[in-house]
């Protein structure tokens, strides 16, 4: 699941990942054909959702350890995310203790026009779909 | 005596065998006292440690107490706190720099960087690094150190030279990362950090913060001085030494504080090194510390200064080895915010200073862009329940501030007043000479320095021209709004005193078009008269030729009890002829809605403008204001005209949440009346009026009342409405009870149909209810003669259609 508090939503993301998703695994949620164009196309869009990605799980503990009293300190006093969403994390890490939480910088750059297609209001309910599925698996 | 008569004296074979137990007793008490001494410096560097951070503590303690630190405040909006975090910790970063590095993508760069960045050279790159990182945990400390280094000049070599020597224009995208990774490398390596700020920008409030979130936690040795704490002619060393003295030696302080940086480096923090009066030794002291810091490679420094005092004193130090060297420049550290970080940081104000709010987005962005103001607020509005805020009064909110701030502590009233005092006798409104201060009776030089450096309303700075290389230091408000509400109050404050003429003088000498006062005077001096409530100053002050031009401009940012009808007829008149006002005045009464809250300058003053303005204006200044906005837009709040859409939902809101409540809101839905006509524009059908139907039922009188003042109004579009919802109103029963006036009814019936023989026409229909309802109610008149007339013969006509219709229906069923 993709999710921004910034003014841009295209900027500063955070994404709900499972840390062993695979290109193919995300090619299998979207339902299609090996080679085709449309798996080709899902595949720019698998490398740009995921380039330049920092596990914020990993980082704090890490080395975010000592400088905040726990994760979700660290999250709101370092990204800034409101309560709400530290809640609702709270509640998905309680089923799905394996989910991790992503983030993309502002500044971070890639493929802008694979990145514009993404966060387009048709395509980015389908990634969250898809997203959603391979979370919820199993 | 030969060998062998030795060997056989006695004494000799006593003293061998004493030598002999005291060597045997050293081999076995050596270890021991080995053991002993190192348990004992163990104690003493836990002791140091836990000395300088008590001590560091004390120093964060006066911060807070002096609001120069603020818990939680510090945003992380930037790098910056993690390059002090590289700084102070390089070997329990140098992973995440290295995984950071690795992350970046360079996959999309522009073609022109693509000799640099190819896949191959960073491959090359990303495997060198790698092996950095994969035996960085196996080394001892020192070759730690020398692997971090390594690193460094790695990248510097092999990807940031390069890259900075490139001749075309460099990839946006690719120099950002770059740069960030040099930094981060750069940070690890550095000795010395050097912040660089103006006054106000948060320099205290970042080391504070750096010190208890940061280096507390990870348990660096460190030291924590602030600049003003530097004696003159006293060395840094002194100071240290001053403070652990039972403990170490004074040779030995250094040495030992770099034994203690050993794991992790020492870190030695001067805070504010331009609040010392002694600039020159001050160099020397910084310049000093710097020169013999070069022998001890495990002591690094953070020191802070304002910029222009920097440029001005302190210059001299980028010529030391360590500067020149291993040294890296913080400049920005109040970056641009984001709307969240704002939340978060106007959230830890709010924790801090226990008070709860309330406020429109308009007014959240306006106070927290400006940390001045918000700083301003949360002091003045502390440990209190504000409610809602509806607007920023800045008069108010300055008064508020002196109150509670400045005028309770008689050192910094009479600064205040000084200052004022001085700027006004000698015309003189910024940057005056500290030294100016020096003779006056009132004050002590220490105590204003004192407070320049350690208050929200004044700042010291220092001022040099560029071609004089004397400087002097001098005295400024923070910002020229202040000021000019302090002024405007002394200046009020005199006047009831007695001394009008320093008034009359300011007023005819000062402000006029051309003077940079003019503007903020004008401002502060309409809202303290406003405020003081006193006659003679109200009278004085408004037969100024710029009082009315105030009252259009700061009457919306003036509480409204403050106000009176002769402000409400200038500003009722500003509206008629200047559109950007009248829209303006529209986007802050439309918030007005409470007659409670707001009793006076409410957004009935809004619908009384409306009731006297003509049909004209109504079509094509007022009504284009209220447009249908699509879902499927996106709104911004700096539109020029409202979604009448969202409006109707409002009210709709509002009438089914208040039913039975006070009539607070009546007002607000008064303004319903002259959006009746909008309907025809935009679709909305009957919306507005079922709204306004639904309101009645539950407050008829005043419901009728102002239908009837909108049947009374200029606008013929809003008389025609209103007359149709009078009518529909007059069918229901809670309403009808209430209708007197039938001579006005006659009267707007036969203004709207001039013509009875017009009234067969389809649209008539409103016509044909008044006539009805006149009839019911027995009204007799000579003038509505012909329309009850012409009524019945309507009524008649249509019989005799219908019957004609029934006939030919029964015609064609016999037939069938």
């Amino acid at each position: 699941m993709i999710v921004s508090f910034g003014e841009d939503f295209s900027k500063d993301i955070f994404i709900f990942l499972k840390e062993d998703l695979t290109l193919e695994r995300f090619l299998a949620k979207c339902h299609v054909r090996p080679n085709s164009f449309a798996a080709k196309e899902m595949e720019r869009i698998f490398c740009c959702l995921t380039s330049e990605l920092t596990c914020l799980n990993n980082y704090y503990t890490k080395f975010y350890y000592l400088d905040y009293d726990d994760f979700l300190e660290f999250m709101k006093k370092k990204y800034f995310v409101p309560d709400s969403f530290l809640q609702s994390y709270k509640d998905i890490q309680k089923d799905l203790p394996d989910i991790k939480i992503y983030h993309k910088s502002q500044y971070s750059q890639g493929d802008y026009v694979v990145e514009q297609f993404i966060f387009s209001e048709t395509m980015l309910e389908k990634i969250q779909n898809v997203l959603k599925e391979i979370i919820y698996e199993n | 005596m030969n060998f062998n008569e030795l060997i056989q004296n006695e004494y000799f074979l006593a003293i061998t065998f004493i030598l002999a137990i005291a060597g045997f007793l050293e081999l076995i008490f050596k270890p021991i006292r080995k053991i002993v001494l190192f348990y004992k410096s163990l104690k003493t560097k836990r002791l140091l440690i836990d000395r300088l951070h008590s001590l560091a503590n004390e120093r964060i303690d006066r911060h807070k107490n002096n609001s120069k630190y603020i818990p939680d405040t510090f945003t992380e909006c930037s790098s910056l706190k993690d390059q002090a975090r590289y700084f102070i910790n390089p070997f329990f970063y140098f992973e995440k720099i290295i995984l950071d590095y690795l992350n970046y993508d360079f996959s999309i760069v522009a073609p022109e960087v693509q000799s640099i960045l190819n896949s191959k050279s960073l491959q090359k790159h990303r495997k060198k690094v790698l092996r950095y990182l994969n035996v960085f945990y196996k080394l001892p400390t020192w070759a730690k150190k020398n692997k971090i280094t390594k690193y460094a000049q790695y990248l510097e070599k092999h990807l940031y030279l390069p890259y900075q020597s490139l001749q075309q224009e460099k990839h946006f995208q690719a120099t950002n990362k770059i740069n960030a990774i040099f930094n981060d490398s750069k940070s690890l390596i550095s000795r010395c950090m050097l912040i660089k700020a103006d006054a106000g920008q948060g320099k205290t409030n970042f080391l504070c913060d750096l010190i208890s979130t940061h280096i507390f936690p990870h348990k660096n040795p460190c030291l924590f001085i602030d600049g003003v704490d530097i004696r003159k002619s006293e060395e840094i060393l002194d100071l240290i030494y001053d403070s652990i003295q039972d403990l170490v030696k004074k040779d030995d302080v250094l040495p030992l504080l770099n034994q203690l940086g050993k794991q992790k480096p020492f870190i030695i923090i001067i805070d504010s090194i331009n609040e010392t009066s002694f600039p020159i030794e001050m160099l020397r002291t910084i310049k000093n510390l710097l020169i013999i810091l070069e022998r001890y490679p495990n002591i690094k420094l953070i020191f802070s200064c304002r910029t222009k005092y920097f440029e001005c004193h302190y210059t001299d130090l980028k010529s030391t080895h360590l500067m020149k060297n291993s040294s890296i420049l913080i400049q920005d550290i109040a970056p641009k915010m984001s709307k969240i970080a704002r939340k978060y940081l106007f959230d830890a104000y709010k924790t801090h200073f226990n008070f709860k709010c309330a406020m429109r987005t308009s007014i959240f962005d306006e106070i927290t862009k400006d940390f001045l103001l918000l700083r301003i607020f949360s002091e003045s509005y502390k440990n209190e329940n504000i409610g809602l805020v509806d607007n920023i009064y800045t008069g108010e909110l300055y008064k508020k501030f002196y109150d509670s701030n400045i005028f309770p502590i008689s050192t910094h009233r009479n600064i205040i007043n000084e200052i004022c005092r001085y700027m006004i006798k000698n015309k003189i409104y910024s940057k005056v000479n500290i030294d100016s201060f020096a003779k006056q009776p009132n004050i002590i030089l220490q105590d204003l320095t004192n407070y320049a450096d350690n208050n929200l309303v004044i700042r010291r700075d220092i001022e040099q021209k560029k071609t004089d290389t004397i400087s002097w230091e001098s005295l400024s408000f923070t910002v020229d709004d202040i000021r000019d509400y302090l002024l405007s109050a002394y200046l009020i404050n005199e006047y009831l005193n007695g001394d009008s003429e320093l008034l009359s003088n300011f007023l005819s000498n000062e402000i006029n078009e051309d003077s940079p006062l003019h503007e903020g005077m004008t401002k502060h001096l309409f809202f303290v008269s406003k405020a003081s409530k006193n006659v003679s100053i109200i009278n004085l002050l408004s037969s100024q030729p710029w009082w009315n031009n105030s009252v259009i401009k700061h009457a919306l940012s003036t509480r409204d009890i403050l106000l009176n009808s002769d402000d409400i007829k200038i500003i009722h008149k500003e509206m008629q002829y200047n559109d950007r006002y009248f829209k303006k005045v529209i986007d802050s009464l439309i918030f007005r809605i409470d007659t409670q809250q707001f009793p006076f300058f409410n957004v009935g003053v809004l619908n009384n403008f409306l009731i006297n303005i003509d049909e004209d204006f109504i079509d094509k200044k007022f009504l284009p204001l209220f447009r249908v906005w699509p879902d499927s837009v996106r709104r911004h709040s700096s539109s020029s005209w409202f979604p009448i859409n969202d409006f109707c939902d409002f009210f709709t809101q509002m009438v089914n949440d208040t039913p039975g409540k006070p009539n607070n809101f009546c007002e607000f839905h008064n303004l319903l009346v002259f959006l009746f006509p909008v309907n025809y524009r935009y679709n909305l059908y009957e919306k507005t009026k079922e709204i306004y139907i639904n309101f009645a039922k539950h407050h008829p009188f005043i419901a009728k009342q102002q239908l009837i003042n909108a049947i009374k109004g200029k606008s013929r579009s809003i008389r025609n409405e209103s007359i149709k919802v009078f009518i529909v109103l007059l069918n229901t029963e809670v309403f009808s009870s209430l209708v007197d006036d039938l001579q006005l009814l006659e009267d707007k019936l036969i203004e709207i149909f001039p013509d009875p023989a017009k009234l067969r026409s389809d649209h008539s229909k409103m016509a044909t209810e008044i006539i009805a309802y006149l009839e019911n109610q027995k009204h007799k008149s000579e003038k509505l003669k012909p329309y009850y007339e012409t009524q019945i013969k309507v009524k008649k006509e249509q019989e005799a259609n219908w019957l004609k219709i029934i006939g030919e229906i029964d015609g064609n069923e016999s037939d069938l």
